[in-house]
């Protein structure tokens, strides 16, 4: 395992797409998946992320690096100075500028989240599309995320019937 | 990532949201707590419907509806008004059919009471209905205690345990009464209170039993198909069950009812 600044343990992250990311511990760890694998000593050398393309993975580590200071490590963190409220501020803003990917990352995004159990990039890769669910027709919603309406013209009418004040 | 359910449609290739994994899909659910978002996210293709009917024994239940006025609706999770039309009792002669105002809500369900006068004949009518599946169940309004009052005037709760059977917590006499719709006879079957002198306080369905419990804090049990009260379990706390919690996990809208123990 490579070490480099004094007292941070590093992690090979490895994607399926041949990329390798150096990342301290505390960053992996944010994923509860690969904090697991570390704690039960699986994370030897490099871990592999499958299903996770190097595009994907360098986002979410940049998520993890950007949230490991006021969620992971403690001790002698850079924000010792900074007040709370205005680092959440910050955070806030910083994270809005992240989710600002096309349809297609951000579901790649909400699943590398989701198997990589990282809670704070669910909530963020999830809300988006649950705004998008609560504040939308049907229509809106299928043309948002590009789905198509594949069912059968019974099976809508169905649908419709069963409850169709919901849909007027 | 579930391919296999989906192979004999047309599959839209340029979007990889139509193949919602059913962990993401619980996901979203899961902090959709209206329940007319989640009819929508059920709406948007064949495989969230699928996802949303695997996710369902597993996600929280969808925040309740408050009934307003006689038709109104506003829905805890985001505010949203609904108006239901108040339904109109069968009526095949040219005579008055009135709604004549009365509705009780239990639950998702909602009993109204039609009076019917044609001149010649006064007929009234109790009619159940879900107004959020148009589920409709027609309810004889007498016979529980023979007499002419208002049916909802003794009805303290009532359930719909299933489409073959509603039960009813009454008081004078206090019981317990099932009806069984569709079948013959049209009247309420009744199962009194095991000691008159401590009456029944609330009932609850719950994973095919109804529940009711009594002043004392014991609580009674029967299996919904039997319609006598022939198998009963006493609790084993005596006075110590001051809450009953009830979640209608079937129902389209569920309601915490609480009842404080009067002691």
């Amino acid at each position: 395992m490579a070490t480099r600044e004094a007292g941070k343990k590093m992690i090979m992250l490895k994607s399926p797409d041949g990329m390798e990311f150096e990342v301290e511990e505390a960053v992996a760890m944010e994923s509860q998946t690969i904090r697991k694998m570390i704690e039960d000593d699986c994370a030897d050398t490099a871990i592999l992320i499958p299903n996770i393309n190097s595009k994907i993975l360098s986002r979410v580590i940049e998520y993890c690096n950007k949230h490991v200071p006021t969620t992971g490590a403690t001790g002698a963190a850079a924000s010792d100075t900074v007040a709370p409220a205005a680092l959440a501020e910050d955070l806030k803003i910083w994270d809005a500028e992240f989710i600002k990917v096309n349809r297609a990352t951000r579901f790649d995004l909400i699943q590398a989240a989701s198997y990589l159990n990282i809670k704070g990039l669910l909530d963020l890769t999830s809300q988006t599309t649950i705004d998008t669910i609560s504040d939308n027709s049907l229509e809106e919603i299928r043309s948002f995320l590009s789905t198509k309406n594949d069912y059968l013209p019974e099976e809508e009418q169905t649908i419709r019937r069963e409850n169709q004040w919901a849909f007027q | 990532m579930g391919g296999c359910f989906t192979k004999a449609r047309t599959r839209s290739p340029s979007s990889p949201w139509a193949d919602l994994p059913p962990e993401v899909a619980g996901l979203i659910l899961c902090r959709l707590p209206s329940y007319t978002d989640r009819l929508s996210f059920r709406a948007v293709c064949h495989w969230w419907r699928v996802a949303a009917q695997q996710q369902r024994p597993v996600l929280p239940p969808a925040l309740p509806w408050l009934h307003q006025r006689m038709d109104t609706y506003q829905s805890l999770a985001d505010g949203k008004v609904q108006r239901f039309a108040v339904p109109r009792a069968p009526c095949n002669s040219s005579g008055r059919d009135d709604f004549d105002g009365m509705l009780r809500n239990f639950g998702s369900w909602v009993l109204y009471e039609h009076h019917h006068d044609d001149y010649k004949s006064y007929r009234r009518r109790c009619l159940l209905r879900n107004p959020f599946s148009g589920a409709t169940v027609h309810i004889p309004w007498r016979s529980i205690d023979g007499g002419e009052r208002p049916l909802m005037e003794f009805i303290l709760k009532l359930i719909v345990c299933s489409p073959e059977l509603v039960a009813a917590l009454v008081f004078v006499p206090s019981g317990v009464a099932f009806f069984r719709p569709g079948a013959a006879g049209f009247s309420w079957s009744f199962s009194p209170a095991d000691d008159s002198y401590i009456t029944y306080k609330d009932i609850a369905f719950f994973r095919g039993n109804l529940y009711a419990l009594n002043r004392r804090g014991e609580l009674f049990t029967t299996m919904t198909w039997v319609v006598s009260m022939s198998s009963r379990h006493r609790l084993r706390r005596r006075n110590s069950v001051s809450f009953l919690t009830i979640v209608d996990p079937s129902s389209s809208t569920w309601l915490y009812h609480h009842h404080l123990a009067s002691y």
